[in-house]
């Protein structure tokens, strides 16, 4: 039983009096664990298919089912509280809350979730920002810190309620090369020790080299699903050495 | 945590914070600066009322005597044996100090060679001061409880016959039964009535000398001074039915509603009193409506974001209504501050003014009212927590895809 399935999946918007067919008839599996790259040029679809995957958007036609449960049935609170506990969602453009130190962005989602005692949750934000390496940075306000370091803050947060799923939107798009190869590293990482199921979109060759599974779209279709095992140990190897 | 945010969000643009938190902390100190200025007005209103003139707190009269009595007086006059009676009644409540009958008359008041009318108050000597209390003594209008023909003359009226302590006078009026009366009269002080309209023909004289110009050995009224203002009410109604149970046909009038003058001032100032409370709580809300609908356009991604990782709808409306809220409280605990300060200083000041009417000029005084101050802040953050919560509401209603597009 795969862990996320997509049937027959089409998302149409509504821009004034034209309908625009954003992804159109897709049948995706994912299974749990999986390091799966969706890629294609822009205006392919890829941001719509992980708002789906996310829950953050729904099919309209076709159904989207995790774990054999399909979420058309689910509502708004319902949907919330799924996010909440089983999905993290790291943005492009990283959107940290501007207000909240670092320690306290990485605990939000946690805090969101409730029903942890919140010196717990302090501590595992703080490991958790140790281990994407911006530990020294628990006080600082985001706009102290540089892309990279937001981004890493980003994957902490998205990683605080150990969810089983992160979808990551071009996670390294604003970031330079090097930043980009320390963050692709971290995501390998996080898969290889935790297990989770990273799905993320991009255009970074390095990452596209990274993934176990690329899933390609051209104009709202999948038109190449292509497994490539072992790929992203060896890269994370590459990267490690290269630091 | 969502208060630690609400509270962190207000310092994120603090210039368009700092302006509505002025703008309502200017409405709330004006609110209570009126409002304590227009409570003292009342509460002297109350005291000129109740001892300045000589309502007390209650006035028990024969039924009908409020709506005729000033035409068929001789109809409404009390026995002896019924003063008697009623007193004793009246005097068994905790609460009343003093049963007092009165009796008022009118006619020509004569220096010898000039005569004009006057308007007489007639009270028991030794209950006078019991009545009035303390409440200014400079304006005089005193008896001599050792003389029965001692009259106290308003100020312009004396002014106009020329009277003086010391002087004498003749009081011409009918009795009850419609005959010619006088009696030689003795100028003892003159006094200040607090209004100009009855400062020239208003005279204070004793029981007896009304009782002997009227020739009645009763009275039409009695009036009964209670220990504490606020009980009035209560012990109206408490008066009444015990009236009612002893089959006496008496009517209990209190103070507020034999006080036209109060009433009406206090109507008018009940008007202003409204008119600005609307004013600032249109301004406290259009301005929370407009900053909060700015702030949700602002942060639509960061909403967006919230919604995504987690937070619940109800989550990002109480979030923005907090900030309403806490705008409101801000503004008010600021406002607070201009109040006690700025009514402090006006307090201490020593300003003065005269109102319509009034014969001389009173102090401009403000009153803390601590529940004026709680009502118009639990009032203000009310309205701030309704106005925070259309636009709240459109913030919690946001889609989540669109929200993250917005630039």
């Amino acid at each position: 039983m795969s862990f996320l399935t997509l049937e027959c999946a089409t998302k149409c918007y509504q821009l004034g009096s034209t309908q625009i067919v954003a992804v159109k008839d897709i049948s995706l599996t994912i299974e749990g664990g999986e390091f799966t790259v969706i890629c294609g040029p822009s205006g392919s679809g890829k941001s719509t298919l992980l708002n789906m995957l996310s829950t953050i958007d729904l099919p309209s036609e076709g159904d989207y089912r995790i774990d054999n449960t399909s979420v058309l049935n689910m509502g708004d609170r319902q949907l919330t509280q799924m996010r909440q506990k089983r999905v993290g969602i790291i943005f492009q453009s990283f959107n940290l809350v501007p207000v909240m130190t670092t320690r306290e962005n990485v605990m939000l989602p946690g805090q969101l979730h409730g029903g942890r005692v919140v010196p717990e949750l302090k501590s595992r934000a703080e490991t958790l920002l140790e281990e994407v390496g911006v530990g020294q940075y628990a006080e600082h306000r985001p706009d102290q810190l540089s892309g990279g370091q937001r981004q890493r803050v980003a994957l902490a947060r998205a990683l605080i309620n150990r969810p089983e799923l992160v979808i990551a939107d071009e996670p390294t798009a604003n970031l330079d090369s090097d930043n980009s190869q320390k963050i692709i590293a971290l995501l390998a990482e996080m898969n290889r020790k935790y297990g989770i199921t990273f799905v993320f979109s991009t255009h970074d060759q390095l990452l596209l080299r990274s993934a176990r599974r690329c899933v390609q779209l051209v104009d709202g279709r999948v038109v190449e699903d292509t497994q490539c095992s072992n790929k992203v140990d060896a890269t994370v190897n590459t990267i490690m050495e290269a630091q | 945590m969502l208060l630690k945010l609400a509270m962190r969000n207000l310092t994120r643009n603090r210039s368009r914070s700092l302006a509505i938190i002025l703008a309502i902390s200017a409405g709330f100190a004006a609110i209570n600066l009126f409002g304590g200025y227009i409570a003292n007005v009342f509460s002297g209103l109350q005291r000129q009322a109740i001892e300045g003139e000589k309502l007390g707190h209650l006035t028990i009269a024969r039924s009908g005597y409020f709506e005729r009595g000033g035409i068929n007086q001789e109809d409404f006059i009390l026995s002896t044996e019924e003063i008697s009676r009623i007193t004793t009644l009246v005097m068994q409540f905790a609460e009343v100090e003093l049963v007092s009958p009165r009796l008022s008359l009118s006619g020509l008041i004569s220096d010898g060679d000039l005569s004009t009318i006057f308007i007489g108050d007639a009270l028991v000597r030794t209950d006078l001061q019991h009545i009035r209390k303390e409440i200014r003594p400079q304006r005089g209008g005193f008896l001599q409880p050792g003389n029965p023909f001692g009259i106290s003359v308003s100020k312009n009226l004396a002014q106009a016959l020329a009277l003086e302590p010391g002087s004498s006078a003749v009081l011409f009026t009918s009795t009850l039964a419609g005959q010619a009366n006088a009696y030689d009269v003795d100028i003892i002080d003159i006094y200040d009535t607090g209004t100009a309209a009855t400062n020239d023909k208003a005279i204070l004289l004793s029981l007896e000398l009304a009782r002997n110009l009227l020739t009645t050995e009763g009275a039409e009224r009695l009036t009964v001074v209670l220990n504490s203002a606020a009980v009035t009410e209560m012990v109206k109604v408490r008066m009444k039915n015990l009236f009612a149970e002893q089959g006496l046909d008496l009517e209990v009038r209190t103070w507020e509603s034999l006080s036209a003058f109060y009433q009406q001032v206090k109507n008018l100032f009940n008007l202003i009193f409204s008119f600005i409370f609307s004013i600032v709580l249109v301004i406290v809300v259009m301005s929370i409506m407009n900053t909060m609908s700015m702030v949700v356009i602002e942060r639509t991604r960061e909403i967006g974001t919230l919604r995504s990782l987690g937070m619940q709808r109800w989550r990002v409306l109480g979030m923005f209504s907090l900030e309403g809220l806490l705008i409101a409280l801000v503004g008010c605990a600021l406002g607070l501050l201009i109040v006690l300060s700025v009514g402090s200083v006006v307090n201490i000041g020593g300003l003065s003014y005269t109102p319509p009417s009034a014969s001389s000029p009173v102090r401009l005084l403000v009153d803390f009212k601590p529940l004026l101050l709680f009502g118009s802040m639990t009032m203000l953050s009310v309205f701030a927590i309704v106005s925070s919560f259309i636009p709240a509401r459109r913030a919690a209603n946001t889609d989540i895809t669109n929200a993250l597009r917005h630039v």
